[in-house]
Formats: C-alpha cells, sequence, structure tokens
C-alpha cells in the first residue's frame, strides 16, 4: 500500500557502490564471464559512443584512434636463392579526427609465432581483439600440441566478433581508405613469381603511393615478410624517402615541373 | 508505466525545488560557508528559512545547491555513514566524507541517475601536526576538488574572481574578515541573482569552533543606482 | 505490437512491395531502424534521462618526456567548467602512483579519478600478492585493458603513463580514450595536444630540422626547460591551458620530484 513500505532504493545501498567497484578494480576478469559494461537506461553502445566520442561530439583531442593502410600479397620464389612467401606492408599513421595523434604506429600485430595481423580502422579494437585471439592461439597450441592454422585462428576471429555485431566495433584486416590506390599499384606491378627484393619494394611502393593520395595514410612503412619457416620484420622506412628513391627509378624529377605549353 | 527500464524513475533531471549558490572560504583556522535561507521553485521563492547547510558532526559542514529532494537523500546517506563510522568508534573526519561522496556522486552519475546537487564539504582535518582546515567542492558528475576557496551555482561564474582577488597573496585571513568577505559576496550575489536572497547564514568550522550554522542579519544592499538607469520609473 | 509487425506496416503503407521490391526494402530498413531507435518501452522521460550528458570537459594538457634515465611529467593545474569559465587554478591533474610511475590525464576530471583510484587499487592488491612493486610496462598494459574493458562507456580522458622502466630508461605511454596503447619517446594530450606535440616533434624528436642544424643531446635540464617553454607557449595560445605548471620529474634510483612554476592566469 502507497506509504507503508519505504523501497529500498538502490542508492541507499553502499553494498552496490562497493560491488561495482570491486567487480571491475580488484580482481582481473575471468574470460568467458566477463561482459563490457554497456552504456546505463538501455542506450544504444554505437549511437552512445558516437554521439560523446563521435566526429560531431565535442570531443576534440579525444577521439578514437583510426588507422588506414594495409596490405598484403602472397609471391612465389622467382630463383633458387629467393624464398618467396607472403608480404605485409603498412603504413604507421593513427588520426584521431583530423589530427594525427602518432605517426609511429606498429599496425603489424603478432598473432602466433607464424601468424600477423595487420590493424585498420579502430586502432584499439584491433590491438585488443587480436590479443584475445593471441591467446586463443597460444592456449591451442599448449592444448593439441600443434600450430593452430591461419584459417582456423581466423575463423575465431570472426565468431568473437560477430558477438559485437552492431556495437561500433572497427576491425578491418588488410584493408583501409588508402587500399585502393594500393592495389592500384599492386594489380600493376603484381607477378605471382618475383625476387624477395622485388616482392618488398612492391610492397612498399604500395604503401607509398597510398600513403601520397589518402590524407588518413602516411608516416613510415612497416614490412613484415613471412616465409614458409620464419618471420622476419624490416624496420620503418620514411615513405617521404620512399618517393625520392621511386621518383630516381623513373628518372622523373622529383619537384613540380610543368611542360612548356 | 510498465516495461523495460519505464518502470519508475529515480532520478531528477527535472529539479523542482532547488537552492542557488554556496560560497565557502578558508581562513588561517578554519573554514567559512555561506548560504541562502531561501529554497526556489522555478523562479518564485517558495520556501524561506530552510538552512542548506547539514551540520554533520562537529568536526564537518555539508552545504550544496541544487535540488533539495536529493539533498534529504543525501543527508540520509550521510548520516548512515556516520553511524557507521561511530559503530567502531571512529567520527567521521571530512577527507574521508569527501571522498565517499565523490564515489558516490560518480557512481550515480555512471548510471546515468545522477544527485542533482554540487556539494561543499568544510571541515576541520585533525593531524599529528595540529590539523588543518579543509573545503572541498564535489559537481553531480563526480568531478572532486580541493580548494582554497569555491562557489557554486551563478556565483561560480560570478563571484569566483571577486573573492580570489579578495583572498589571494596576502597574510592568511582570519575569521572576521572571511565572513565580511562572504557578506559582499551576498550582497553582490542579491544585485545579480534572482534566486538569490538576503537572508542568509554563514556555516563555520575551525580549529576551537565547534562546526556550528549561523544566521545572519539580512543584507539590504544599496539600491540607489537603480535611480540612475533611463529604464527605470 | 512487436516492432517487427510495426515496420512492417509502416512498410505496406507507404510501397507495394510487388512493383518496387527495392523501395519496400529502403523503407522497411528506415521503419526498422527508427523502431530499433525507440521502441516502444521508451516513454518520455527515459528519453530525457537517456539525452542527458554524463560528461563534462574540465580542459587543461599535459604532456611527458621520456630520457634516457628520467621521465618529465608536466600539466597545467586549470580547471575550468564548460571550457570557459576558470574554477580552480590549483588542481593536480598529475598523480604518481608509485615510486617510479606517474599518471597524469586531461579530459573529464572524474573518469580521471576512477581511473586513478584502479590503478591504485590495482597496484596495492599487486604489492600484496606478489611482494614487489609493479613495473610501468605492467601497468601500462593494465591501464590498456582497463580503458578498452569500458569499450562501450568510455571513459573521457586523454591518459599519459610516464615512468622508469626495469631497465632504468625513461618510458611514456600514451593513450587514446579506449585505450590503444604506444611507447613513445614523448607524447601530449588534453586541449592544447595539437599545439604541444609539434613543438616537441622540432625540439625533441628532431623531425622537423633541416640538416645540419644542431641537434643538442636530451638531458634533463634540456626536458625540463622545453617542458616549461612548451606550456607557456600554450598558455599563450588556449584557453583552458594556464595558471599554472605542475612538473613531475622521475629519475632512475631517486624518489619523484616536484616543481611549480607559474604561467599565465588569463
Amino acid at each position: 500500500m502507497w506509504g507503508l513500505t519505504c523501497r529500498e532504493d538502490e542508492r541507499d545501498t553502499e553494498d552496490a557502490l562497493g560491488e561495482t567497484f570491486d567487480a571491475t578494480a580488484i580482481e582481473a576478469p575471468v574470460s568467458g564471464q566477463f561482459t563490457f559494461p554497456n552504456p546505463p537506461l538501455g542506450l544504444q553502445p554505437k549511437g552512445f559512443v558516437n554521439a560523446h566520442f563521435g566526429p560531431d561530439s565535442s570531443a576534440k583531442s579525444l577521439q578514437f584512434r583510426k588507422g588506414t593502410t594495409t596490405l598484403a600479397f602472397v609471391y612465389e620464389p622467382l630463383t633458387e636463392k629467393d624464398v618467396g612467401g607472403i608480404i605485409v606492408a603498412v603504413d604507421s599513421r593513427a588520426s584521431a579526427g583530423e589530427y594525427i595523434s602518432s605517426k609511429s604506429v606498429m599496425k603489424i600485430l603478432d598473432v602466433s609465432e607464424h601468424m600477423v595481423a595487420t590493424m585498420a580502422g579502430g586502432a584499439a579494437d584491433c590491438q585488443f581483439w587480436c590479443r584475445t585471439v593471441n591467446k586463443y592461439c597460444n592456449l591451442f597450441e599448449l592444448r593439441e600440441r600443434s600450430t593452430i592454422t591461419v584459417s582456423a585462428a581466423s575463423k575465431y576471429f570472426a565468431n568473437v566478433l560477430y558477438g559485437y555485431k552492431g556495437q561500433g566495433l572497427s576491425v578491418v584486416c588488410s584493408v583501409g581508405s588508402g587500399s585502393l590506390n594500393a592495389y592500384g599499384i599492386l594489380d600493376t606491378y603484381y607477378k605471382p613469381k618475383m625476387s624477395d627484393e622485388e616482392a618488398m619494394s612492391l610492397g612498399r611502393r604500395a604503401i607509398m603511393h597510398a600513403t601520397y593520395r589518402d590524407a588518413g595514410s602516411g608516416g613510415v612503412c612497416n614490412l613484415v615478410h613471412i616465409t614458409p619457416t620464419k618471420k622476419i620484420r624490416y624496420p620503418g622506412v620514411d615513405v617521404s624517402k620512399l618517393w625520392y628513391e621511386f621518383a630516381d627509378e623513373i628518372g622523373r624529377d622529383i619537384a613540380y615541373n610543368p611542360r612548356d605549353d | 508505466m510498465d516495461g523495460k527500464y519505464g518502470g519508475y524513475h529515480t532520478n531528477t533531471l527535472n529539479p523542482t525545488c532547488t537552492g542557488t549558490s554556496v560560497i565557502a572560504v578558508v581562513y588561517d583556522e578554519g573554514v567559512a560557508v555561506m548560504s541562502d535561507t531561501v529554497v526556489s521553485y522555478g523562479k518564485s521563492a517558495r520556501y524561506k528559512n530552510v538552512t542548506r547547510q547539514y551540520k554533520v558532526n562537529d568536526r564537518v559542514i555539508v552545504a550544496f545547491s541544487g535540488d533539495h529532494a536529493d539533498f534529504h537523500t543525501l543527508q540520509n546517506i550521510i548520516e548512515r555513514q556516520v553511524s557507521k563510522w561511530a559503530v567502531v568508534g571512529q567520527k567521521l573526519n571530512p577527507s574521508a566524507l569527501y571522498a565517499f561522496l565523490t564515489s558516490l556522486m560518480y557512481q550515480s552519475r555512471c548510471k546515468m541517475n545522477p544527485f542533482w546537487n554540487t556539494l561543499i564539504i568544510a571541515g576541520w582535518e585533525d593531524n599529528e601536526d595540529g590539523g588543518k582546515p579543509f573545503l572541498g567542492h564535489i559537481t553531480q558528475k563526480g568531478v572532486a576538488f580541493e580548494a582554497k576557496h569555491t562557489a557554486t551555482g551563478i556565483a561560480s561564474h560570478l563571484l569566483t574572481q571577486v573573492i580570489e582577488d579578495e583572498t589571494r597573496d596576502k597574510t592568511a585571513l582570519n575569521r572576521a574578515k572571511a565572513e565580511s568577505i562572504l557578506r559582499r559576496a551576498v550582497e553582490l550575489a542579491i544585485y545579480h541573482d534572482c534566486l538569490a536572497d538576503n537572508e542568509f547564514e554563514i556555516g563555520v568550522v575551525g580549529k576551537t569552533e565547534k562546526a556550528s550554522v549561523h544566521t545572519q542579519k539580512p543584507i539590504i544592499g544599496d539600491w540607489s543606482i537603480a535611480e540612475t538607469n533611463c529604464q527605470y520609473e | 505490437m512487436s516492432f517487427y509487425q510495426f515496420a512492417l506496416i509502416q512498410m505496406a503503407l507507404k510501397y507495394d512491395a510487388k512493383h518496387d521490391p527495392l523501395g519496400a526494402m529502403r523503407a522497411f530498413k528506415t521503419a526498422f531502424a527508427d523502431v530499433e531507435e525507440n521502441p516502444d518501452w521508451r516513454s518520455r522521460r527515459l528519453i530525457e534521462r537517456q539525452r542527458w550528458n554524463p560528461y563534462s570537459m574540465e580542459g587543461g594538457s599535459t604532456c611527458a618526456v621520456a630520457g634516457d634515465n628520467f621521465v618529465v611529467v608536466a600539466s597545467d593545474t586549470r580547471m575550468t567548467a564548460g571550457e570557459i569559465n576558470v574554477i580552480n587554478r590549483e588542481v593536480d591533474k598529475i598523480h604518481p602512483l608509485s615510486d617510479n610511475i606517474v599518471l597524469t590525464t586531461a579530459g573529464f576530471h572524474g573518469d580521471a579519478l576512477q581511473m586513478r583510484k584502479l590503478l591504485e587499487t590495482h597496484l596495492h592488491k599487486y604489492r600484496f600478492d606478489y611482494r614487489s612493486n609493479m613495473t610501468v610496462d605492467l601497468c601500462a598494459e593494465l591501464l590498456a585493458r582497463n580503458l578498452y574493458y569500458r569499450r562501450f562507456f568510455p571513459y573521457y580522458t586523454g591518459a599519459i603513463l610516464a615512468g622508469i622502466d626495469e631497465h632504468g630508461k625513461g618510458a611514456v605511454f600514451s593513450y587514446d580514450p579506449i585505450g590503444c596503447i604506444e611507447r613513445l619517446p614523448y607524447s601530449a594530450s588534453g586541449a592544447a595536444e595539437p599545439m604541444l606535440v609539434p613543438f616537441l616533434d622540432c625540439q625533441v624528436g628532431h623531425v622537423t630540422l633541416s640538416e645540419g642544424t644542431e641537434r643538442p643531446k636530451l638531458t634533463l635540464e634540456r626536458a625540463t626547460a622545453l617542458v616549461r617553454d612548451a606550456f607557456r607557449g600554450c598558455a599563450e595560445r588556449e584557453i583552458t591551458t594556464g595558471d599554472s605548471i605542475h612538473l613531475v620529474i622521475a629519475e632512475a634510483g631517486k624518489p619523484i620530484r616536484h616543481e611549480r612554476r607559474k604561467l599565465r592566469e588569463d
């Protein structure tokens, strides 16, 4: 009856205060049981995050970092000396809105001994979920005593991400906003059989052209060569330096040179 | 109402009965807090002679601006906290209450169910070197900071700089000087803030004074300037 | 009536699916999205509550520079309400968490306080469990994960974690609001980030210097002087940065030092 009972409000119990804090602060979350806290009142995460952190929000320097151009291709060895394998090449720019919040991001993330993932889209999303897949691969190898196949790992990745469908996660592997430019170069110069040098320079060339034409990409070009036996990381090369190299190659002057009419 | 989230509401996004500014200043051996004694319903001065300062114990005063009903809830919660401490024979000190209320305000904002209050915690912090004055400010979203002087509501726009000019770079204030600054602040507040009132009280807590709230003589102010206002008839 | 029924009716009213299947599909999608956004249990009061902004912005900027055996962390001490009104001139935005870890934040101060409390609790528990202090690398990963755990209700902060790593070198970790982590030689965050970083790029990273220019080695004295200069510049040109600069200097094998300098107060 009205007035006779006093409803115990959530505010009244200080235990509620302790509970929420304990749950996230004291113990590390147990995988499988952990769920990401959603915004209250049944708000849609995607809309909520977009309203407060999106391009139209007042968060100017607090937008999420986003990555862009990454590429990978397979090739066969041309001569006996070459090993062949896969070339993975990426740029290193992370932009937060229009601001370049980092120019030295490592966008090739290790997934296992012989696997890498490249990140494009939400940088934090990629970093976090690649770690999750990495953990799964390690556990798989310990449990099964054999290395996990790439397709199995990517299937797991896809399944995990599907669970968060429609909530605004942004993870794209091996593409990005500069990918169209990179595709152009790749399709022009790609041959199924290449020497290792050729393949690496093709990877770098594609990234370099993508960074020049896509404002969202830039920085240095990181490169990984996965051979049938191992994974070799190459140090980053500044794309501005690459431009001079490639310009030299085709004998073109680097400066803008208008021809006579 | 029924449905997933529409069952009941507990929040105050439409504050009904509100209190306006609170101003507080630290002086050499204590803290003085000023608040007027009117609770407004919209623009009308609905309730007079209502205190907006809550004496927690003889070491702490909590003053609020914002929704009056929410503050009643907060008073209940604080009271319970006091008795919890009393069970172990302890007296709640200002910094502990400040930390507790900060967490509480932050937690309720995380549920998007905020207390529509800005709180000012004034107290005397006992320690080995004889203690020090404590003045904390907490907003409804859980932003908290300690300060030498602070103001809430419209006074934070209107009077913070005035008070700062009066207090900074001078040798320590004493209680009388602090109270006179607050009286000057009230005068400015009634000139500019339509919800402010000239009946007010000053709470004091210090090294020698136990926490107490004193009703002050109303300030009339000087309205002679109104004569020279060309729009005035 | 369920969402589906409602959406179907909407669709049926507008389009004849037989003759204009594409238009019908489009109408269905729009109607469905609309229903999803505004389900029938959303009362007027709930909509109002959902529009409430749980974030506020307290302004200010922070930066950190790492050297061979030291790290310099700096922030201004201004707190603003609504980016305009200066409500406090002496707020600490740098939080030393242990002898070799310093957290510094800009953005929503309530979240910053919560983050500090969270990390302090974790560090405390780590000390309790392992009887040693957490290294800055571990703490950095911990912070990244904790930021990401709030992926759908993020902390509104630009955090920087700095400290001395186990080799005695200075380390600076920079984050975005949801925990994209990167170790950098120097970093800045907050309102004046786009002003601080180019200055540091030039003076610390030497990326914009022309060839043959002298590139002095980064000593502790140079780092502190540069950071002070950077903040003086920001106080001139950024509204929410000013009042005073709070420097925290951590050197390998030495206790953390604090230093305060005046800045413009206007």
